[in-house]
């Protein structure tokens, strides 16, 4: 027997009368016990995932600029050609965290300027991120605000030296926000988890506890 | 875009995503996540929200392209297997389908979709082709290509 697809279940529960497949379902018992399923996994959605996660999705956050940096007016637009191309100068040392390397360009109308440990930076500001990997580093990158809002910024595999792809509009609000990258094994999830547990704390703690391998972080206050 | 509005398309295709990821992630903090960020992905497009008949395809492309990159970062590292996918036992391509569970990680971004979505969620290949947004005709190629290699991958294994 052909069943309906996944997608074909998920159309039956937006509108029935529409789905075409009513009269497969009275047959079915395997595909009933699917739609079942999907039912209550939605219910759980509603009751416990959408109140969790609506301020989240609904507030504006860090998100990839691509985009914003094209539409930048000229002289933004320069800046962002002379990140994109040259990235720091030689001598430039970044924020040190033994074999892994932090470095965050923000774009201001003077140019692209590297960003010191606890440096002020425009609230809605524009940043960019370099990492140094020694060895082959899978790294995970974050932001941990000062309300203890940890975002997800990059999860790849990265070695030796890289420039992160697009960059993050910051927020717009006033306060500390901490740049954690780490080279974990484990994977973002554990990284993730530890941030979580500073709440807040990001000016006092600048390394993530309990998460193995190199870590390195980098705190600016959004004025 | 107004908060409530945002809240709304949240309300109304968040379960969709929610499912999706759940599906493929099997983890429900994980799948979570990948909620969140499938959705603000997808607000991206809003436009596409908008109309049912749009919104429904696109959101599965976005949350399977999303959750199977979230597990390729993952299985990379040996945190999660790629090998627990649901499969039913009395579909017709159950052998493919079983196929699909081992190998699957070998193959590149595309090609897994397309796996996913034709052997494990027994899509037709037109449907697969309207809600990844690539022709028909290449998704009979890949697929052929990937059953093809996947054979050729377990031999090899055996061997």
């Amino acid at each position: 027997m052909n069943h309906p697809s996944e997608l074909k279940l998920e159309r039956h529960l937006l509108d029935p009368a529409r789905s075409g497949i009513a009269g497969h379902l009275a047959e079915c018992e395997r595909c009933r016990a699917r739609l079942s399923e999907m039912e209550k996994q939605g219910e759980d959605f509603r009751r416990f995932v959408y109140p969790a996660t609506l301020d989240k999705v609904t507030q504006p956050r860090l998100r990839p600029l691509r985009a914003l940096w094209l539409l930048a007016p000229a002289a933004g637009l320069a800046t962002v050609l002379l990140v994109a191309r040259t990235g720091p100068t030689p001598d430039y040392i970044g924020t040190k965290g033994g074999p892994l390397m932090l470095t965050a360009f923000v774009a201001l109308p003077s140019g692209p300027k590297p960003v010191a440990e606890g440096d002020r930076v425009p609230a809605s500001a524009s940043l960019r991120f370099k990492i140094h990997a020694a060895e082959r580093c899978n790294l995970s990158l974050l932001s941990v605000d000062g309300e203890g809002q940890v975002s997800k910024l990059y999860a790849q595999e990265v070695r030796g030296d890289v420039a992160l792809p697009g960059g993050v509009r910051l927020d717009g609000k006033r306060g500390p926000e901490r740049f954690f990258a780490a080279c974990s094994p484990a994977g973002y999830a554990s990284v993730a988890e530890a941030a979580r547990t500073l709440q807040g704390e990001i000016r006092q703690k600048s390394a993530l506890p309990g998460v193995q391998g190199p870590q390195a972080s980098l705190l600016i206050e959004k004025e | 875009m107004e908060r409530d509005h945002i809240a709304e398309l949240y309300r109304t295709w968040g379960p969709a995503i929610y499912r999706r990821c759940l599906r493929l992630l099997r983890d429900p903090e994980a799948a979570r996540d990948a909620t969140q960020e499938v959705f603000r992905k997808a607000l991206g497009s809003k436009e596409k929200l908008a109309d049912p008949d749009v919104a429904l395809p696109f959101i599965y492309r976005v949350a399977t392209n999303h959750c199977l990159n979230e597990r390729r970062n993952s299985g990379r590292h040996g945190e999660t297997e790629l090998m627990d996918l649901d499969v039913a036992s009395d579909h017709p391509n159950y052998p493919q389908r079983r196929l699909v569970q081992r190998v699957l990680s070998k193959f590149d971004a595309k090609t897994q979709s397309i796996a996913v979505g034709v052997l494990v969620d027994g899509m037709e290949h037109e449907e697969v082709a309207d809600a990844l947004g690539i022709s028909r005709k290449t998704v009979s190629r890949k697929l052929a290509r990937f059953l093809e290699n996947a054979r050729k991958y377990l031999e090899r294994s055996a061997a």
